[in-house]
């Protein structure tokens, strides 16, 4: 059975925009499996926190496709903290709308995207963190650890 | 079911009859699938009942039959009125029982032709894309099953995105998968004949029919190969490293 799929959303699956690997990302997140029926994979370059290139690849129906289509398509240039808030029902109203039970693509896009920012962020904190403050941090991080595993074991 | 809607393989549903009887049990088989593929003979087989629909056989939609052997009797289904002997209230659809009978009528009297050029066309088709893409495999025993079915599984690409690049080149296949159903629920038939978890959501069932040709299984051919190969460039899963499938023929 075919869904009711808008003109824009068979454009997006049919000729999908940012297709692809990019080597060497500055950001790269993989959200759902194969199991689950759909995943994608997006690939990140950030030039002075701007999205300079995006790309992603799918194992997933025509709406996993055509979403993470679209939403690469609107988030390239966009700066990363305005892209990790792009809000999915934007991605439903720039298709012109999905059937309900395809909806939860274009939730999924946003988490891929906004997980592959975090791990661009988390690449940048690390490159941080080798230059001055490291010795600081490590003792801090180190106390609260302890801490941790203290209640742990009296919980259990 | 005596013929499995997905997979399209026969099931011994004489030997289930038995085993039910043996526990007391009637036996009801939806025989629809089977139509006109398996003779079936309801005192031999042991049904006692059976049910079809008319447009899997090229009959006129939303006309079924049930069979209920002489001497059962059933719990009225729609209750109001007296027709069917008190079974089913409501006016009869007299054109669609007229209709069913002459295509069961015509699709038993064409069945010897049929199941040949039917299967023909199928393993046609099967070999053609065993030979053409890479990593196919057949659910299912080939063998055992109707000439008109053919199930696939892809592995490394989604059988929705398939099916709908296949619809925009006008051909209608089917996917019992996660993503044409509103719910996420993978097929059970799939599952029950040990498909792994990550492969149940890449598979196509393609269902020839009567009016089929040469010319369409071709041009079927150069599709898939076409849409297999636009859906693998960005799949982010590896395609299954098999060189060959395991074919039974």
């Amino acid at each position: 059975m075919a869904l009711n799929y808008t003109k824009k959303t068979l454009d997006n699956f049919l000729k999908p925009k940012n297709i692809g690997k990019i080597s060497n990302p500055d950001g790269y997140a993989q959200v759902g499996n194969m199991t689950c029926g759909d995943q994608l994979d997006f690939f990140l370059k950030v030039e002075k926190g701007k999205i300079k290139d995006v790309k992603f690849l799918s194992f997933g129906c025509a709406s996993n496709i055509a979403t993470a289509s679209i939403l690469t398509e609107k988030v390239k240039g966009m700066t990363v903290i305005a892209a990790k808030k792009y809000p999915w029902q934007k991605i439903v109203s720039e298709l012109g709308g999905l059937p309900t039970q395809k909806v939860h693509c274009s939730v999924m896009a946003v988490q891929g995207l906004k997980k592959a920012i975090e791990n661009y962020e988390m690449e940048e904190e690390k490159k941080g963190k080798k230059g001055k403050k490291k010795p600081v941090l490590k003792k801090v991080k180190a106390k609260v650890k302890v801490k941790k595993t203290k209640t742990k074991t009296k919980v259990k | 079911m005596a013929v499995n809607n997905e997979i399209g393989t026969i099931n011994d549903i004489t030997t289930l009859a038995k085993i039910t009887h043996k526990f007391g049990a009637y036996f009801h088989s939806d025989i629809v699938q089977a139509i006109p593929y398996l003779k079936i003979e309801a005192e031999k087989m042991g049904l006692d009942f059976f049910s079809l629909s008319a447009h899997k056989f090229n009959g006129p939609k939303g006309v079924g039959l049930a069979y209920i052997k002489p001497g059962l009797k059933i719990k009225a289904q729609i209750v109001g009125g007296g027709q069917e002997e008190n079974h089913r209230a409501g006016t009869h659809n007299l054109p669609g029982i007229i209709g069913l009978a002459e295509a069961l009528k015509i699709a038993y009297k064409e069945r010897s032709s049929y199941l040949k050029n039917v299967r023909t066309l199928r393993d046609y088709l099967w070999r053609s894309l065993n030979k053409e893409i890479k990593g196919l495999k057949v659910n299912g025993c080939l063998k055992s099953r109707v000439p008109a079915n053919l199930n696939i599984m892809f592995g490394s690409i989604e059988g929705e995105a398939i099916l709908m690049d296949l619809a925009y080149k006008g051909i209608s296949v089917s996917t019992g998968s996660a993503c044409s159903a509103s719910n996420l629920k993978s097929s059970y038939v799939l599952r029950a004949i040990g498909l792994e978890a990550y492969n149940l959501n890449s598979n196509i069932r393609f269902s020839l029919g009567k009016y089929n040709t040469k010319k369409e299984i071709d041009y079927t051919i150069k599709a898939l190969k076409e849409t297999v190969a636009r859906l693998r460039s960005f799949s982010p899963v590896k395609t299954p490293a098999k060189s060959k499938s395991k074919t039974k023929k």
